[in-house]
């Protein structure tokens, strides 16, 4: 059965982008448009099997939504792996503290993106 | 399908005539600081407005663009999809041909191994009949015998019984004579056939040796043709999905331009935002140095004066 991730940006160019390349490799795909949109899909949708976040976002950010997702023991296995522009040091930290699992600053190389999806989902 | 480009054309044109140099400023008149800030901020929304249709645009085309690309890879999947069956389906309709052929084959050389069987089984029982026959034959030349010697010892009155005699004797010996021309035919035939139901045998063996051969070959051609075709097949929408990820890669553009648009309106507020302060009477060279007015503002974040 194939794996399902979901893609968490405001842009809708970016969701289609990200979406695309997953799906070509056999990815079940999932959007959200913001944070608490992200939010809501986590918890209605328990087969997610990764998720693939922007940073910058109306309503909630990338990195608050990492930190509520991860306060949830529940989702304490589930790989967040940031997608954005930013490269600022303190935000990756940031990521990575509340529990992300990779940061790509875009743009992004989409056959990386499909290996590392792979390997995240053991698929 | 033809393309509305008069989106693109309303933004990319320039405020003049094409062809025709840019007008030279005129002279600036000497107008009141309201006025300077009311023309700021006039075109300041102006560059707003272009702003924002510019990323409009810019995001519908975009994602029609990554719209038409998936179809692209839809449609190449779906046609090896196709492809995929319709060479099963020939493949499977070859199988049952080459397994009816071998079945015609094998049942072909059964029979006549079957046929000279049943030649030898009829030899058998001719032989059978010609034994009897032989038997009779004995038996009716002794009643001859016995029949001369009787009529022999009754003088004139058995001498019709000895022309009888000699009758039966002749006709045993011909009987004899056509129960061996038989049996010797029937020995020609015998001796004959063996060699030709072990070539039948041979060549059912060989038939079937050939045909399971020819099968195996059949086989391992079909399969080798099938996994080059779905090497090949899959090798082309590998590299259609690659192409098609290069072109996602060209299509990320757009979050960038974007980004750097809004950063654009929002230097454009920082600038109006100045001069309105310079206007105010704030010292220009303090304000350069200002480090909070000098800031960039972090991407996405919106900064409101």
């Amino acid at each position: 059965m194939a794996k399902t991730i979901l893609v968490v940006d405001d842009s809708g160019t970016v969701r289609q982008q990200v979406s695309m390349a997953l799906k070509q490799a056999g990815f079940a795909i999932v959007e959200a448009a913001d944070g608490q949109e992200a939010l809501a899909a986590i918890e209605s949708n328990r087969a997610i099997d990764m998720v693939v976040c922007d940073v910058n976002m109306p309503n909630l950010n990338g990195l608050e939504m990492v930190e509520k997702v991860k306060s949830n023991p529940e989702h304490k296995a589930l790989p967040i792996l940031m997608l954005t522009t930013e490269g600022q040091p303190s935000m990756i930290r940031r990521a990575k503290e509340a529990g992300a699992v990779g940061w790509i600053v875009k743009p992004f190389d989409a056959n990386q993106l499909v290996q590392t999806a792979k390997h995240l989902t053991k698929s | 399908m033809i393309r509305d480009f008069s989106a693109w054309r309303r933004i990319l044109q320039p405020p003049w005539d094409v062809g025709q140099a840019p007008p030279a400023p005129a002279p600036a008149p000497r107008v009141d600081d309201a006025r300077v800030m009311s023309e700021i901020a006039e075109g300041r929304q102006r560059v707003a407005e272009r702003v924002d249709e510019l990323k409009s645009l810019s995001e519908r085309e975009t994602l029609a663009c990554g719209d038409v690309l998936s179809s692209i890879v839809d449609n190449v999947r779906g046609l090896i999809s196709e492809t995929e069956r319709t060479v099963a389906e020939a493949k499977a309709r070859s199988d049952a041909a080459t397994s009816r052929f071998i079945e015609g084959m094998q049942q072909d050389a059964g029979s006549q191994a079957a046929a000279v069987a049943e030649v030898l089984r009829l030899a058998d029982g001719v032989e059978e009949a010609i034994r009897s026959i032989n038997g009779l034959t004995q038996y009716s030349n002794l009643l001859a015998i016995n029949a001369r010697i009787e009529a022999a010892r009754i003088g004139e009155q058995g001498r019709g019984f000895a022309v009888i005699a000699q009758h039966m004797r002749e006709l045993s010996v011909t009987i004899r004579e056509s129960a061996d021309k038989v049996s010797a035919a029937i020995g020609a035939v015998r001796q004959g056939l063996p060699p030709v139901g072990a070539r039948a045998t041979s060549m059912q063996e060989r038939t079937r040796s050939f045909v399971d051969e020819v099968a195996a070959q059949v086989k391992s051609a079909s399969l080798q043709t099938e996994r080059s075709s779905d090497k090949a097949v899959h090798g082309r929408l590998d590299a259609v999905i690659e192409l098609s990820n290069q072109a996602l890669s060209h299509l990320q553009f757009q979050d960038p331009l974007v980004q750097n648009l809004s950063s654009i309106n929002r230097d454009i507020a920082q600038v109006e935002g100045r001069v309105r302060r310079v206007l105010g009477g704030e010292d220009l060279e303090a304000l350069a140095n200002d480090p909070s007015s000098g800031a960039q503002p972090a991407p996405g974040k919106i900064t409101l004066f």
